[in-house]
C-alpha cells in the first residue's frame, strides 16, 4: 500500500511516501515563482522517485496545508489540524500537546488519540510566528538557521520591550548600536518569541512536556528559549524531519482511508 | 538632604517597590492593594491595613496575562495581572478597585475566577457627578467600608477615620506645597522628580511619607534642577503612567515639565477632604468624587478647565500628553481637548505609549520635533 | 474635519435606497431560501430612515434617550448611533477609517464607536438634537456619544447603570437610581430641546408594543433549540430593532409573528440551514465580520448557528432576562421603572452574568461550541473569552474558539487565516462531540 501525504506551506511543499504506513522517502522544497500545482507536483514525483516508485502505483494521495486547495491531483484534501495531530500521534515518545510553529503561524494543540481537541493560536501578530525571525535576522547579518546555534554562545541577558516585530526591529538596530553582542540580542529575540508561546501554552493549561513541529523546531535556540519561558519539556522529533510531521499524518490519514483499505 | 530625597523618590523602581509593605506585614497586618484614586485610602488605614498602590511589571513579556487579556486592551490592567499570576503580588492580601471602564471590571473579573488575591472588592463609581449620583457614590463607599471592617475584623472607629483623614489631608497639603515649587523659573525638581514622590506616597505608611517629606521641604525649598534656562515648561498629561522613564524623556528632549495631570501624579493629592463635622463619611465620599478628576469622569469640561488654569498659574508653554495604549476614556477624550487647546492657542501633543518602558527613540524623536516647534512660538512672542 | 450643522442625509438616503432595492427584488424575484417577512422588514427599516429623513426637513428633533420607547415618548424621532454605523460595513468602513486614522479619532476601539463619530461629524448622518450618554452597554457606547456630544456641541444627559445587576437581583435601590436618572433627563430634555414633552401614555403603548414583539421571540427561541435548527446563522445575528423605534410599531410586531410563522413552517418540513446535513451546532459571540459572510461557509460545511450571543438579546428571548411588562417581587412597575429595568443590560455588568448567558444559552440550544470573537476595541467582552471557554469547556465539555478581529474594518482581513481558524475549530468539535457521543 503506497500512501502519498503533501504538506503545501506558506513557503515550503513538503511531502512523505508510506510503504505499508513505513516512510521510505521524503522531499522538502522552497515554493518560488511560477504555477504551485506545478511545483508540487515537482516535489511529489521527486519523492516518488526517491522512494522507487511509479505515480501509478500510489494508493492514495492526501493534500494538506494552506495550499491544498490548488492541488487537484491529489484524492482528498483534509484539513491541517488534523494531519499534524495525526502525524504527531504517531511519533514517539507519546505527548498530549503540540506546538506547531511556521512563517504565519504559531500554534499549540491538545492532541487526544490523534484527534484535536483544543487548539490555541497567535493572534494576528506576527511577533510569536517565524515571521519575527526573518524580521528580526536582517539588521544582524544572520540566516533564520545561523541565529539557533549563535544564540547558545550567549552570556548576558537582555530584553526586547517592542511587543510589535515591526517595532522590535528598530529596537535591535539600536541594540547593535549600542554594541551589545550579536548573540546575546539573539537570544533575547527567541526570548521574546518564547514569551508568546508561552502564553498559547497557559491557555492550555497544565502542559508539562510539548512535541515542537514544523521547520522551526530545528532551530536549537528557539527550541532552549520555549523550554526556558514556559517551563515544559519540548521534545524534538528524532526519527522525522519536524518539517515533515504534517505531510507524515495526512499520509497516514489516506492510509485509513476506506479506498485504500478496500484495495488491500 | 539630597540622598534623602533621592532615596524617596525611588521607593518606587522595582527593587525598592516592596519594602514598606513587606515590613508592615511583618509587623503582622494587612496590605490592601489599589489601582486609581477614587478609592478612599482613608478607610483602609483606619482599619489598620496599608493601602498600596499596585505598579504593574514593567517587563514587556506578559504571557500570564495574555491567557485572559488579548494585546489590545488596557495595558496597565494587563501588567498588573501579569503581576498577580506571576507571583509578584503574592504578598498583597487585597485588592479594591472601582469600575475605572470596562478594562478594570473585566480585571476585577478575572481576578475574581482565578482566586486572586484574597479579598476583592469592587466599588461602583458613576461617571459623572450630580446629587443622585453623589448619594449612589456615598452608598457604594458606605459598602466598601463595611466591606474593609468585615475582611479586617476590626470596626472602624470614627475617631481614628477622623485621624486619618487629618494625615491624609497633611500628606496633600505637603505634596501641594512641593508642587507650588516648580511654578518657579527654575523648578526645585524634576517631572519624573516629582513622579518618584507621588508614587513613593502611595506605597508607604501615609504618616511615614509625611515625616521623610516634612524634613525635606526646607532643603526642596532651596533646591533648583539643572539646566532648564530657556527650555520649554511643559504640562504632562497622561494616565496609569508609572514609568518616571516617560518622564524623562520628555525633558531629555529638551522640556523642563513643571506640573502634570497624571492620576499617578498631581490627581492623587490634589484637593483635601473638607468639612468633615456633620458626616465624615459622606465627606470624604464628595472629595474623591465631585472633583474634575480622570477621563472616566465625563464631565470633560471641568478637566479642561482644571488644565487651563493649571497651565497658566505653572506658566506652561504647552502640553505633551502619553496617553497609555487601548485606554479608552482618555483616547476619547483627547477629541475634545484637541478643540480646547485649540481654541486657546495651546500646543498640544499627544501620542500613545506602553505602560512598560517601550518605543522611546520614536517618541523622543515627536516630542523634540513638538518641542521645537514650542520653542520657537515662544521666541516669537518674546520679541 | 468639515462640521455640518445642517443634516448632510447621504447615509440615510442610501439606506432608504437599499431598502426599496430589496423590496422591489422581492417583489419581483423572490429568493425561496429567505424568508418572505423580510419584504415587510425592509419596508419597515426604510419607513424608519424616511422619518428621519423627514424630521430633519421639518425640524422635528431627532435624538436618542435611552430606549426608543422613551425617545419618541419625549417627542423626538429615534437615532439609532451605533446601530446606523453597522450598516456601513465594507468600503465605506474603510473610508471611514482613512478619515479616523487621519484625524487622530481612536481607532483601537469597538468600530461601530469609532465610525459613528466621522459618521455625524462628516454630516453623512444629520447631528442629533439630542444623544444621551451611558454605560448600560459598554464603555466605548458611553465615551464615543460623549466625545460626539463635547465636540460638536449636541446636547446630552449621562444615565449611569450600576455594576451589579438590578434587574437580575430585583434591586430597588439601583432600579431608584436610575429611574431618578431618567426623570432628571426627561426634565433636561424638555428644558434644553425645543418641540420635546414627556408623553406618559405614549410610553406606555409603545413598551406593550415592545412587549409584544419580545414575547414572539421567545417562541422563536424554542424554534432555534429544533435539531436541526431553521434559522441561518446571517439570521440569528441580525440585530433586532425592537418596535419602539419603528414608526409603525404595530407593523412590527406583526412582522415577527409572520416570521416565526415561516420559522414554524420550516421546522415542520425539517428544514436546516446547515448543508448538506448539520453535523454541528455553535454559538457565536459578541460580533463577526460583517464584511464577509461565516455563517454561510460554516453552513455550506454542516455547522448551524442557532443563536448569537450580543448584549442582552439571548436573555430576553430565553426569558431569563425580564423584559417590558415582566413581574417585579411585590409590585407594578411604573412605565419609567419599565425604562430603567431594561437599561440593565447585563453585559455590561459584572462579568459573571455575562458567562452565564453563554451556559445558559449553549444548553438551551443543544450546542456543541462556542465561536468567541474577540473584537478589537471591545473590552466589555474580550478579557472574559478564556473565562467562558473554561467554564464552557468544564460544565459542558465544549470548546471555544477564541478569534481576533474586527467588526466593520475590512482592510487587515485576512481570509485565508480566518477560514483556517474556523476550519481547525469546527475539527475540534466534530472531535469532541464524537467523544461526547461514545464515551459512557
Amino acid at each position: 500500500m503506497i500512501n502519498v501525504g503533501l504538506d503545501i506551506g506558506s513557503q515550503f511543499v513538503k511531502t512523505v511516501v508510506l510503504k505499508d504506513r513505513i516512510n521510505v522517502a521524503t522531499c522538502v522544497d522552497k515554493l518560488g515563482s511560477g504555477s504551485i500545482e506545478t511545483l508540487v507536483f515537482d516535489n511529489y514525483i521527486t519523492a516518488l522517485q526517491k522512494a522507487g516508485i511509479e505515480e501509478k502505483n500510489v494508493d492514495y494521495t492526501v493534500a494538506t496545508g494552506i495550499g491544498r486547495e490548488f492541488i487537484g491531483f491529489a484524492d482528498i484534501q483534509i484539513s491541517e489540524i488534523l494531519c499534524s495531530t495525526r502525524g504527531v500521534n504517531w511519533l514517539p515518545p507519546p505527548t498530549g500537546f503540540f506546538l506547531d510553529m511556521g512563517m504565519e503561524k504559531a500554534i499549540v494543540v491538545k492532541n487526544h488519540d490523534g484527534k484535536p481537541f483544543q487548539s490555541f493560536r497567535n493572534d494576528r501578530c506576527a511577533s510569536g510566528t517565524g515571521r519575527y525571525l526573518d524580521i528580526a535576522a536582517k539588521p544582524l547579518g544572520l540566516s533564520v538557521e545561523e541565529m539557533g546555534e549563535v544564540s547558545l554562545k550567549s552570556t548576558k541577558e537582555i530584553s526586547i520591550s517592542s511587543n510589535c516585530a515591526v517595532f522590535a526591529e528598530s529596537e535591535i538596530i539600536s541594540l547593535i548600536h549600542q554594541k551589545e553582542k550579536t548573540e546575546d540580542i539573539v537570544r533575547a529575540i527567541f526570548k521574546s518569541m518564547a514569551s508568546k508561546v508561552h502564553s498559547l501554552i497557559l491557555k492550555m493549561g497544565n502542559v508539562k512536556n510539548l512535541t515542537m513541529i514544523g521547520g522551526f523546531a530545528k532551530n536549537v535556540g528557539l527550541v532552549k528559549a520555549i523550554e526556558l519561558e514556559a517551563g515544559c519539556e519540548v521534545i524534538v522529533p528524532s526519527i522525522i524531519d519536524p518539517q515533515l510531521v504534517t505531510a507524515l499524518g495526512a499520509a497516514l490519514i489516506g492510509s485509513e482511508n476506506e479506498k485504500t483499505t478496500a484495495s488491500l | 538632604m539630597e540622598e534623602k530625597f533621592q532615596t524617596l523618590i525611588h521607593s518606587n523602581d522595582p527593587e525598592n517597590r516592596n519594602k514598606w509593605a513587606l515590613e508592615w506585614k511583618e509587623q503582622g497586618h494587612k496590605v490592601i492593594g489599589l489601582l486609581d484614586i477614587y478609592v478612599p485610602e482613608e478607610i483602609i488605614s483606619a482599619a489598620g491595613l496599608l493601602p498600596w498602590r499596585i505598579t504593574g511589571t514593567w517587563d514587556a513579556a506578559v504571557p500570564r496575562a495574555a491567557v485572559h487579556r488579548p494585546s489590545m486592551t488596557c495595558r496597565y490592567c494587563t501588567h498588573v495581572l501579569e503581576s498577580f499570576m506571576n507571583g509578584d503580588l503574592d504578598f498583597v492580601d487585597g485588592l479594591v478597585t472601582t469600575q475605572i471602564d470596562d478594562d478594570f471590571k473585566r480585571l476585577y473579573d478575572v481576578l475574581n475566577y482565578i482566586d486572586k488575591p484574597g479579598f476583592l472588592h469592587i466599588m461602583y463609581l458613576p461617571h459623572t457627578t450630580s446629587k443622585t449620583t453623589l448619594d449612589m457614590w456615598k452608598k457604594s463607599v458606605n459598602s466598601f467600608k463595611e466591606a474593609i471592617e468585615t475582611y479586617s475584623g476590626n470596626k472602624i472607629d470614627p475617631d481614628e477615620l477622623q485621624r486619618q483623614v487629618l494625615i491624609y489631608n497633611k500628606m496633600r497639603a505637603l505634596l501641594r506645597e512641593v508642587y507650588e515649587l516648580r511654578k518657579r523659573e527654575v523648578p526645585a525638581l524634576t517631572g519624573a522628580e516629582a513622579l518618584g514622590l507621588t508614587s513613593a506616597a502611595r506605597i508607604m505608611p501615609r504618616e511615614l511619607f509625611n515625616e521623610q517629606l516634612e524634613q525635606l521641604i526646607p532643603y526642596l525649598n532651596e533646591r533648583k534642577i539643572e539646566k532648564s534656562d530657556g527650555k520649554p515648561r511643559i504640562f504632562m498629561g497622561g494616565e496609569w503612567l508609572d514609568h518616571p522613564g516617560y518622564v524623562r524623556l520628555v525633558e531629555n528632549a529638551g522640556a523642563t515639565v513643571v506640573m502634570d495631570e497624571f492620576d499617578t501624579g498631581s490627581q492623587y493629592f490634589w484637593d483635601i477632604v473638607y468639612d468633615t463635622s456633620d458626616d465624615l463619611l459622606g465627606a470624604l465620599a464628595k472629595r474623591y468624587m465631585m472633583r474634575p478628576g480622570l477621563s472616566r469622569m465625563a464631565q470633560w469640561e471641568m478637566q479642561a478647565n482644571r488644565n487651563l488654569a493649571w497651565m497658566n498659574e505653572f506658566n506652561a508653554d504647552g502640553v505633551v500628553e502619553l496617553r497609555s495604549l487601548y485606554s479608552l476614556p482618555l483616547d476619547y477624550r483627547y477629541l475634545f481637548m484637541r478643540k480646547i487647546y485649540d481654541n486657546n492657542n495651546i500646543f498640544y501633543l499627544s501620542l500613545n505609549r506602553e505602560y512598560h518602558l517601550s518605543g522611546q527613540g520614536m517618541l523622543q524623536t515627536r516630542i523634540e520635533a513638538f518641542l521645537e516647534m514650542v520653542e520657537r512660538k515662544s521666541r516669537a512672542t518674546s520679541v | 474635519m468639515k462640521v455640518q450643522e445642517n443634516a448632510g442625509l447621504i447615509y440615510i438616503k442610501h439606506e432608504i435606497a437599499t431598502c426599496e432595492r430589496r423590496i422591489k427584488r422581492i417583489k419581483e424575484n423572490p429568493d425561496p431560501s429567505k424568508p418572505q417577512s423580510n419584504i415587510l422588514l425592509y419596508e419597515m427599516e426604510r419607513d424608519f430612515r424616511i422619518e428621519q429623513r423627514e424630521a430633519c426637513k421639518t425640524g422635528k428633533p431627532v435624538g436618542i434617550a435611552s430606549m426608543g420607547g422613551l425617545t419618541r415618548a419625549m417627542g423626538m424621532v429615534p437615532w439609532d448611533a451605533i446601530m446606523s454605523a453597522d450598516r456601513t460595513h465594507g468600503k465605506a468602513a474603510t473610508q471611514y477609517f482613512e478619515t479616523i486614522r487621519k484625524e487622530g479619532i481612536p481607532e483601537h476601539t469597538c468600530d461601530r464607536c469609532s465610525i459613528l463619530i466621522p459618521m455625524v461629524q462628516q454630516g453623512d448622518f444629520p447631528k442629533p438634537q439630542f444623544t444621551f450618554m451611558s454605560n448600560f452597554e459598554c464603555i466605548p457606547v458611553l465615551f464615543a456619544h460623549a466625545a460626539l456630544c463635547h465636540t460638536m456641541d449636541i446636547p446630552s444627559f449621562n444615565i449611569d447603570i450600576p455594576i451589579k445587576s438590578f434587574k437580575m437581583d430585583n434591586d430597588e435601590e439601583g432600579l431608584a437610581y436610575v429611574v431618578e436618572q431618567l426623570r432628571e433627563m426627561v426634565a433636561y430634555i424638555e428644558k434644553t430641546v425645543p418641540g420635546t414633552k414627556y408623553n406618559e401614555e405614549l410610553l406606555v403603548e409603545l413598551q406593550e408594543y415592545d412587549r409584544q414583539f419580545l414575547l414572539e421571540f421567545r417562541k422563536l427561541w424554542k424554534l432555534k433549540a429544533t435539531i436541526p435548527c431553521p434559522l441561518s446563522g446571517r439570521e440569528s445575528f441580525r440585530e433586532i430593532r425592537l418596535p419602539s423605534m419603528y414608526p409603525d410599531p404595530a407593523k412590527a410586531v406583526d412582522y415577527m409573528r409572520l416570521y416565526l410563522k415561516e420559522i414554524e413552517e420550516r421546522v415542520e418540513k425539517g428544514f436546516s440551514a446547515a448543508q448538506p446535513e448539520e453535523k454541528l451546532r455553535l454559538l457565536w459571540s459578541v460580533a463577526g465580520p460583517f464584511y464577509d459572510d461565516p455563517f454561510s461557509w460554516l453552513e455550506q460545511r454542516g455547522v448551524s448557528i442557532p443563536a448569537a450571543e450580543m448584549t442582552v438579546y439571548n436573555g430576553w428571548f430565553s426569558g431569563r432576562e425580564a423584559m417590558w411588562g415582566d413581574p417585579w417581587p411585590g409590585r407594578k412597575l411604573t412605565p419609567l421603572e419599565e425604562e430603567a429595568r431594561q437599561m440593565d443590560f447585563v453585559w455590561g455588568r459584572e462579568g459573571h452574568y455575562w458567562v452565564d448567558t453563554h451556559l445558559h444559552s449553549c444548553r438551551d440550544l443543544h450546542l456543541d461550541g462556542i465561536i468567541y470573537f474577540q473584537q478589537w476595541g471591545c473590552p466589555t467582552s474580550n478579557s472574559l473569552g478564556k473565562v467562558i471557554a473554561d467554564t464552557a469547556e468544564k460544565e459542558l465539555g465544549i470548546p471555544t474558539l477564541l478569534i481576533e478581529g474586527r467588526m466593520l474594518e475590512s482592510s487587515m482581513f485576512d481570509k485565508k487565516d480566518f477560514y483556517g481558524r474556523l476550519e481547525e475549530f469546527t475539527e475540534i468539535c466534530a472531535a469532541k462531540k464524537a467523544n461526547r457521543q461514545t464515551s459512557p
